[in-house]
């Protein structure tokens, strides 16, 4: 077990045993379960899609919303107003949003720390006010009713478990590939930019390229877990597409749990989700936001007493565990 | 009514700069990057909401309570994040974007989301031959250049402001020659909370305000600091009276909700193309003795 756990593949079989743990989620058949699940996994997604670029390049983007709205409108414009299957609708809603990453980033990713997360913040409110502001494209503020139509084709389901499932399906894919990533070229390139961008440059290293490739990826599964959200709440509009406050929250997912590792995001969403859920259920509609202070109350505390998050900070001590045992082992 | 539409402009743009020279002042003086600034425009704003509720006080004279609560509130500030001043920028923005989030919730917590305004004072508006002025937004306009004439006094006169302006310029070099920068950070926080609260106070008498818009004044904030050269302070006016007019004139030509887009893509385009500024050359770089 210990050499297993050892080996090359145990990134895949954390990642493996977490997707069929999540996946006994199946069993439930309490919509109002599934439903807390669902929101679980699609913060889970957003936040490891965010991870993707910002964990490994140390680029804060406060502006996913803006690749997640792009994804949502794309999908959600082809099949309503052109029939086009959502499936496919997804595809396009990601690779549109992959193009907008493509530009933003030639255009932005010059700049660092918050004139990056400035200009992304700047992005998503043009993206809104343009999506209010083309009403007869877009539906205006009003935002757009997906209609009910319950079909394979249409990735609108009776129950709550197909989509469920698709989310895991998705997560597990969004996880894959930032493992894959992580010990590709790429994700050593990102990583030493992350560290010291002189030296990764000195070395040969061709920062902008390797951070835009980042951006790129991270915004496809950014537009496509949006698609797959539209099509289950059969809901997009404007404010809540373009949302800085669900860029945020990826964000903070992501950091909460440990950005830059491969499954920090994971354990920020399991961790963070539900208690949001709960929060709001509890609190009521009397204390609307309130859940929003106590979210940020924890990240004010995780910047400044463990800037690594959970997953970094837990796999920093037990890699010093263990460095510990193999000092004392001859 | 193009000399309409300027004159109207440039009067917001000098409570944008009073907005923006406080977020201007922290980044100078501690290299600081406040996220959480427009949320205290909309904490002054609330502050001024309650003064009239609880004592019917119009801004005009509750200005000295909103002056102790943005004291209250950069001295709050400055002992959350004292301890990223000198370290990572993006922890700093991380701290305060949860700073922002917590501002932004306790007030909706106690005010609910739905728009608060104070009526306004003088009804009225000014004839200047063929221009008409809202009194309120001439009156706003002034004490706002007030602010910001007592403000540079204070700054080029005093020996704190000479201090300040020594750290904005070189903070190692102002420690090595004696300066007490830790005892500084607190001074410019202070300071330019103080002036986002006044700003707020001063928008309260204009515009209704919501919890969550701070968002929007934080990116005016940002926008003005960054086109007017980051840290330097008259440049920050200069490009407030840009962007108070560029938002006016957008809002007339292009239609009232295009008048953001018009200048956060001038922003990024700022950003990508001239990130150190278009109004560096006015700084006031020099340290007098």
């Amino acid at each position: 077990m210990s050499t297993l756990f050892a080996s090359k593949y145990r990134d895949y079989l954390i990642c493996a045993a977490a997707v069929l743990i999540l996946l006994t989620g199946l069993i439930s058949d309490n919509k109002y379960t599934l439903d807390i699940l669902i929101t679980m996994v699609y913060f889970c997604t957003l936040a490891s899609a965010w991870n993707i670029m910002c964990g490994f390049t140390g680029q804060l983007s406060l502006g996913h919303g803006a690749f997640l709205g792009l994804g949502q409108y794309t999908s959600t414009l082809l099949f309503t107003r052109l029939g086009i299957s959502p499936w496919l609708g997804m595809m396009a809603g990601g690779l549109t949003a992959m193009l907008l990453a493509l530009l933003v980033g030639l255009l932005a990713l010059r700049l660092k720390g918050p004139f990056f997360a400035l200009a992304t913040i700047a992005l998503t409110a043009i993206m809104e006010i343009l999506a209010v502001k083309f009403d007869n494209l877009t539906g205006g503020s009003v935002g757009i009713t997906i209609p009910y139509r319950p079909s394979l084709e249409n990735m609108i389901f009776q129950g709550y478990h197909p989509t469920y499932f698709l989310f895991v399906c998705l997560l597990a894919v969004v996880l894959i590939v930032t493992i894959v990533i992580n010990k590709s070229r790429l994700g050593s390139n990102l990583v030493a930019i992350r560290e010291n961008e002189l030296t990764a440059a000195s070395l040969g290293i061709n920062v902008f390229r390797n951070q835009v490739y980042a951006l790129m990826i991270s915004a496809f599964f950014t537009g496509v877990v949006g698609t797959l959200y539209a099509q289950h709440v059969l809901f997009i509009d404007p404010a809540g597409s373009f949302s800085v406050v669900v860029s945020e929250k990826a964000a903070l997912i992501s950091i909460i749990g440990g950005a830059g590792t491969v499954f920090g995001p994971l354990i920020g969403g399991i961790l963070l989700a539900p208690t949001e859920i709960f929060l709001r259920t509890w609190l009521g509609s009397t204390y609307q936001g309130a859940y929003l202070i106590i979210y940020g109350v924890l990240l004010i505390f995780v910047i400044l007493v463990i800037p690594n998050g959970i997953a970094g900070t837990l796999g920093a001590y037990i890699k010093k565990t263990a460095s510990k045992v193999k000092l004392q082992e001859p | 009514m193009l000399l309409q539409l300027i004159v109207s402009g440039v009067l917001l743009g000098g409570i944008y700069a009073l907005l923006s020279l406080g977020l201007s002042l922290i980044f100078g003086v501690s290299k600081f990057v406040n996220f959480a600034h427009g949320d205290f425009v909309m904490s002054g704003m609330y502050m001024a909401f309650v003064c009239y509720i609880l004592f019917s006080l119009t801004p005009y004279f509750s200005w000295p309570l909103v002056l102790l609560g943005g004291v209250v509130l950069g001295l709050l500030l400055f002992w959350v994040a004292r301890s990223t001043i000198e370290k990572s920028g993006l922890n700093q923005i991380l701290v305060t974007l949860g700073i922002s989030m917590v501002l932004q919730n306790t007030v909706m917590l106690f005010f609910k989301s739905d728009y608060k305004s104070i009526p306004a004072t003088f009804g009225s508006s000014i004839k200047a031959g063929s221009v008409f002025i809202s009194t309120e937004m001439l009156i706003a306009f002034i004490i706002a250049v007030g602010i910001t004439v007592v403000f540079f006094c204070l700054i080029k006169y005093t020996d704190t402001g000479r201090a300040l302006r020594a750290v904005s310029d070189d903070r190692e070099a102002s420690r090595l020659m004696g300066l007490p920068v830790n005892k500084l950070d607190p001074i410019a926080f202070c300071l330019g909370i103080t002036l986002a609260c006044l700003a707020g106070a001063l928008l309260m008498t204009l515009y209704p305000t919501t919890p969550t818009s701070g968002s929007g004044y934080n990116l005016v904030a940002w926008v003005t600091v960054v086109l007017g050269g980051l840290g330097y302070l008259q440049g920050a006016l200069v490009s407030a009276v840009l962007i108070g007019v560029c938002e006016i004139l957008s809002g007339f030509y292009l239609g009232a909700d295009l008048r953001q887009v018009v200048y956060y893509s001038l922003f990024i385009l700022v950003l990508v193309f001239r990130p150190q500024g278009l109004f560096t050359g006015l700084s006031m770089k020099k340290v007098k003795k």
